[in-house]
C-alpha cells in the first residue's frame, strides 16, 4: 500500500511538472507580433542583414486632443511595469531610475517627446530656441492648477527646474533657469545643446506644487506627490502596489476617462503571466516587459502587443588594454563576422527580436546603409583572426548583463566565438557583480544592452562621451568626444550622427548582436494610452487611456 | 528565573551585535557598489567621478567600515534606521509595515503547524502501519523535501491559474479587507507551514510511539482506561517535549522562509524587502531587515525556552 501511495504521488508530481513545462513551451510557437518602429522612421528593406522592425507604426495620438466624445468612462486600469516601486515618488528630482514611470499619472512634464525626437509642448504651450539671447523660452499654459489648488505658473516652474538642475537632471548645457514673465520661463545656456528640450520630457523633470512642498516640507512631499496630472495618489505600498484615483478637476476637460490606475510590482515572469490571465480582483490589464519569450507566450494567448525598439544587445570589448587581443580592430571585426545573428534571433528572438549590426537602429538618425553591416561570414572571420596574429584564437571571458541579456543567446554567442578559436568562459554575474565589473574594468566582452535614447546624440554621449563611466575598459578614438560635442550642439545633426556611427563602424568599437524591444502587452479593451509612441519606453498617455467593455 | 532571563538577554545582545556586524561587513564584501548602481539606473544623468564621490561621501560610504558600523549602531539604538540608499525612503517606517505583514503570515503558519503537525503525528502513531500512517509518512516526506519556491509556483499554477480558486499574488491586511486577506494568505501560509507540519508530524509520531511503550501507559491500559483517555491524558502530554523543542527551531525556519515565500507570492513583507535590497546592494536596508529578523529569532527562542519550564516543571532555570 505504501508503495502504491508513493507511486500515485510521484505521478501527480510528474504530471504537475509536465503541466508547468507545457505552459513554458508554448512560448516558442507564437506568431509575428506587430513591431512599430519610432514615428517618422523609414523601415529598411528586409533581408538577411537588415535589422529593421517588421511592421508600420501606429498613428501617434495628440496628447492635447479634445475628441472626448464617445469615449467610455470608468474602470481601473491595472499595470505591471518595469518599475521597482520602491522609491517615494513625491519629489521628481529625488526619484532615480525606472520608478520615474510611476509619476506619469500624477505629475506632468512641460513637453512630451515622440520616439522620433519631435518635441510636443504640453504644460508649456510653446517653446522657442532663442540662439541670440542664448536661451530656450517656454510659454506656460495658463489656468492650470495643481491638485492642492495652487497656481501652475513661472514661479513654480523655475523652482522645479532649479531643483532639477541641482540634481543633474537637466541638460548640462543649461546654466540657469529664469522667470521671464508670470507664465514665461527661460533656460539659459552658453552653447545650445540638443538634449535641453528632450530632458524636459523626462518625468524626472515633472512639475510638482511648490506651495505644498514649502508648506509641508520635503519629507512629507516625498510621499505625497502634488502635480497637475489626471490622477492623484491614493495609496502606495513600496515594492508591492500603488493606486491612483481620478482627478475630477483635471485641466483637460472631459479627461481622464478612467476612475483610476493601479500598478502591481511583480517581478517573477510566471506570476506576471498568471496575473495577465487572471480575472476579477487579480486581473491585470497591461504588462510592460523586455522578455521576448514572455511576449510570444502572451501574444499567442490573444493579448495586444505593442513594441518599441530600445537599442541593441552588444558585445563590448575590453579594448583599452593594449595587451588584449580585443584591442585589435581585426579581432573585433572577426567577432562581428563570426556571429550568425539571424540564427540567434531565429532561436531566441520569438519573432520579436531582430538582428543588430549597428549601434543605432534603422529607425533613428545616424543609422548607416546596410552596406555597413558586417554580416555572418565565417571564412572572413577566420582570415581576420589570422591577420591579427591569432590564427588559433585565444581565451577570454563573456559577462552577461543580468535581466537584459538572454542566457541562451549568450550561450549561442559563446559557441559562435568558438568557431574562430575564441574560447570564452561565460559568466552570469548578479546585478551588483555586473555593476562592479563594469565599473572596475573587465578583461573580455560584456554582453551589454547599449540603449538607444530618443535624442540619439545622448546615446553616443552616454556610451562614448568623456564623462562615460560605465565602460571603463572600452577604447574609443581621441576625436570622438569632439564629434559628440559637435552633434550635441548642432540642431539638425543628422550628418554629425552619421559621422559618429561611422567612427564606431570604422573602429568596430562595439559589436551589436540583436535589437532589444520594450513591449507593452495589453488586453484588447485597453485603448487610447498610446503605448510605445513616446520617447521614454515607460511613457504613455494616462489621461487618454480608456477601457471598452 | 529572573537571573536566567537576564543572562539570556545579555547573550541576546552579544548575538545581535555579532550578527549585525557580520552582516554589515559581508554586504560590503559583496560585488557591486550601491552608488554605482544608483547612478547607472538613470541614463539621463551624466555625473562626473567627482559627483559620484560626493554622493558616496554624503551617504557616508567613504569612511572606514568600523566607523560606519559604530555610527549605524549608535543611530539604531535610538530607533533611527536611516534612509535607503537606492530609494531614499525612511527604513524605520518601511520596516514597521513590512514586519506586520511577515508576522501575520509567519504566526498564522506557526499556529497551524503547531496544531496540525502534532495531530497528524498522533493519528499516524496510533494507526501505525495503517493507510493513514502511510499517507502521513508520504506527505511528510514531500513536505520536508520539496523546495518552498517550487511548491509555491506549483500552487500558483494549480490554484491560481488553472482552478482559479485563489489569488495568485499580493497581500491585503485583514483590517483592510478580511475576506481578501484570508484568500490571499491561504497559499503562502500553507507553503510556509508545510515543512514545519511535516517535521513535527514525524517527530510527534516517534515520540508518541516511544511513550506508548512506557510502563505508566501500560499501567493506564491495565487500569481499564479507554483509548481516548490514555492518549489525551497520558500519551500526548508526555510526548510533547521534543515537539516543542522542534517548534522552537521551526519558528526560525518560518522567519527564514519569508524570504522565499514573499518573493514568490509578491507579498510586501520583510523577506521580499530583504531580497529586493540585497539585489540593489542597499546596505542600510539589508542591515535593518537582518537586525529585525535576528531580534525575532533570538526572542522567540527565549520564549520557547521559557515554555519548557511551564510544560515540564522538572526543568529548573539556574
Amino acid at each position: 500500500m505504501k508503495k502504491a501511495i508513493a507511486i500515485v504521488f510521484a505521478l501527480v508530481l510528474v504530471f504537475s511538472l509536465f503541466a508547468c513545462g507545457t505552459a513554458a513551451n508554448t512560448a516558442t510557437q507564437s506568431g509575428s507580433p506587430a513591431a512599430p518602429p519610432p514615428s517618422g522612421a523609414s523601415p529598411a528593406s528586409p533581408g538577411e542583414t537588415s535589422d529593421a522592425p517588421s511592421t508600420a507604426p501606429a498613428a501617434p495620438v495628440d496628447p492635447l486632443n479634445t475628441d472626448t466624445a464617445g469615449k467610455p468612462t470608468g474602470g481601473i486600469m491595472r499595470i505591471v511595469c518595469t518599475a521597482e516601486g520602491a522609491n517615494p515618488i513625491g519629489v521628481p528630482w529625488l526619484v532615480f531610475g525606472v520608478d520615474t514611470a510611476l509619476l506619469i499619472p500624477v505629475c506632468e512634464t512641460l513637453v512630451f517627446e515622440r520616439t522620433n525626437g519631435d518635441i510636443v509642448p504640453f504644460l508649456a504651450s510653446s517653446y522657442k530656441i532663442d540662439l541670440d539671447n542664448k536661451q530656450v523660452v517656454l510659454d506656460l499654459r495658463q489656468g492650470i492648477k495643481f491638485t492642492d489648488g495652487s497656481d501652475f505658473n513661472a514661479d513654480a516652474v523655475v523652482w522645479n527646474l532649479l531643483n532639477d538642475k541641482k540634481a543633474n537632471y537637466l541638460s548640462t548645457a543649461v546654466t540657469d533657469v529664469v522667470k521671464l514673465g508670470d507664465y514665461q520661463v527661460g533656460l539659459k545656456f552658453e552653447k545650445y545643446a540638443n538634449d535641453i528640450l528632450s530632458a524636459l520630457a523626462s518625468h524626472s523633470n515633472a512639475v510638482i506644487s511648490k506651495a505644498s512642498y514649502e508648506k509641508n516640507g520635503e519629507e512629507w512631499a516625498k510621499e505625497n506627490p502634488v502635480g497637475t496630472g489626471p490622477f492623484m495618489l491614493k495609496s502606495y505600498t513600496h515594492g508591492a502596489s500603488i493606486s491612483y484615483t481620478k482627478n475630477s478637476d483635471y485641466w483637460q476637460k472631459g479627461k481622464p476617462y478612467l476612475d483610476g490606475i493601479e500598478y502591481e510590482f511583480i517581478r517573477d515572469v510566471m506570476t506576471q503571466n498568471v496575473a495577465m490571465q487572471s480575472s476579477g480582483e487579480q486581473s491585470i490589464d497591461v504588462l510592460d516587459t523586455t522578455n521576448g519569450e514572455q511576449v510570444a507566450t502572451l501574444k499567442q494567448m490573444g493579448f495586444n502587443v505593442n513594441l518599441m525598439p530600445i537599442g541593441p544587445i552588444s558585445l563590448v570589448p575590453s579594448s583599452l588594454d593594449q595587451s588584449s587581443p580585443l584591442s585589435k580592430k581585426e579581432v573585433r571585426e572577426a567577432i562581428s563576422y563570426c556571429l550568425d545573428r539571424q540564427s540567434i534571433v531565429d532561436a531566441r528572438g520569438f519573432d520579436v527580436l531582430t538582428p543588430a549590426y549597428q549601434f543605432i537602429g534603422p529607425a533613428w538618425n545616424g543609422h548607416l546603409p546596410d552596406s555597413y553591416n558586417l554580416s555572418y561570414n565565417l571564412d572572413k572571420a577566420k582570415e581576420l583572426m589570422k591577420q591579427a596574429g591569432y590564427p588559433d584564437g585565444f581565451t577570454t571571458t563573456l559577462y552577461a548583463q543580468p535581466a537584459l541579456a538572454d542566457k541562451d543567446a549568450a550561450v549561442a554567442i559563446q559557441s559562435m566565438l568558438g568557431q574562430i578559436g575564441i574560447k570564452a568562459e561565460l559568466q552570469f554575474p548578479d546585478s551588483g557583480g555586473y555593476s562592479a565589473i563594469r565599473k572596475n574594468g573587465w578583461d573580455g566582452l560584456l554582453i551589454q544592452h547599449t540603449r538607444s535614447l530618443t535624442q540619439i546624440v545622448s546615446s553616443f554621449n552616454f556610451y562614448f562621451g568623456k564623462t562615460q563611466m560605465l565602460l571603463s575598459s572600452l577604447w574609443y578614438p581621441d576625436n570622438m568626444e569632439a564629434a559628440i560635442q559637435e552633434a550635441m550642439t548642432t540642431p539638425d545633426n543628422k550628418t554629425q550622427l552619421e559621422t559618429l556611427s561611422k567612427m564606431i563602424y570604422d573602429n568596430m568599437l562595439i559589436v551589436p548582436v540583436y535589437n532589444l524591444v520594450d513591449c507593452w502587452i495589453a488586453k484588447a479593451n485597453i485603448q487610447g494610452a498610446d503605448f510605445t509612441n513616446w520617447g521614454s519606453s515607460t511613457m504613455y498617455l494616462a489621461a487618454d487611456a480608456y477601457m471598452t467593455k | 528565573m529572573l537571573s536566567y532571563i537576564l543572562r539570556r538577554l545579555l547573550h541576546a545582545i552579544v548575538i545581535i551585535v555579532l550578527v549585525s556586524f557580520s552582516v554589515f561587513v559581508m554586504v560590503r564584501a559583496l560585488p557591486g557598489d550601491p552608488i554605482e548602481m544608483l547612478v547607472t539606473q538613470n541614463v539621463m544623468v551624466t555625473l562626473t567621478p567627482a559627483d559620484i564621490q560626493e554622493m558616496r561621501h554624503e551617504k557616508g560610504l567613504d569612511r572606514p567600515v568600523l566607523v560606519q558600523y559604530a555610527d549605524w549602531l549608535s543611530k539604531v539604538v535610538q530607533g533611527n534606521f536611516g534612509l535607503s540608499i537606492m530609494h531614499n525612503y525612511d527604513i524605520g517606517k518601511e520596516l514597521a509595515s513590512r514586519v506586520t505583514v511577515s508576522l501575520l503570515l509567519g504566526l498564522t503558519a506557526f499556529v497551524i503547524s503547531l496544531l496540525v503537525g502534532p495531530l497528524l503525528g498522533v493519528i499516524s502513531a496510533i494507526r501505525r502501519g495503517k493507510f493513514i500512517d502511510n499517507l502521513v509518512a508520504v506527505l511528510a516526506n514531500i513536505g520536508i523535501t520539496a523546495p518552498q519556491f517550487w511548491v509555491g509556483i506549483l500552487f500558483i499554477f494549480l490554484f491560481g491559474l488553472k482552478l482559479k480558486w485563489l489569488p495568485s499574488y499580493g497581500y491585503t491586511l485583514p483590517w483592510d479587507n478580511f475576506g481578501m486577506s484570508v484568500r490571499q494568505s491561504i497559499m503562502p501560509v500553507v507553503v510556509i507551514a508545510l515543512g514545519p507540519i511535516a517535521s513535527s508530524a514525524r517527530q510527534m509520531r516517534s515520540s508518541v510511539l516511544e511513550t506508548l511503550g512506557e510502563d505508566y501507559i501500560r499501567t493506564a491500559w491495565a487500569k481499564g482506561l479507554n483509548e481516548k483517555k490514555v492518549i489525551l491524558r497520558h500519551v500526548i502530554k508526555n510526548s510533547l517535549m521534543p515537539v516543542i523543542t522542534l517548534q522552537g527551531t521551526m519558528l526560525r525556519l518560518i522567519v527564514g522562509s519569508a524570504v522565499v515565500v514573499e518573493t514568490v507570492f509578491v507579498i510586501p513583507g520583510m523577506g521580499k524587502l530583504m531580497v529586493d535590497s540585497m539585489l540593489a546592494n542597499d546596505y542600510p536596508v539589508v542591515q535593518a531587515v537582518t537586525l529585525v529578523m535576528t531580534l525575532i529569532v533570538v526572542f522567540s527562542s527565549l520564549i520557547v525556552d521559557l515554555l519548557y519550564g511551564w510544560i515540564d516543571p522538572r526543568i529548573q532555570y539556574e
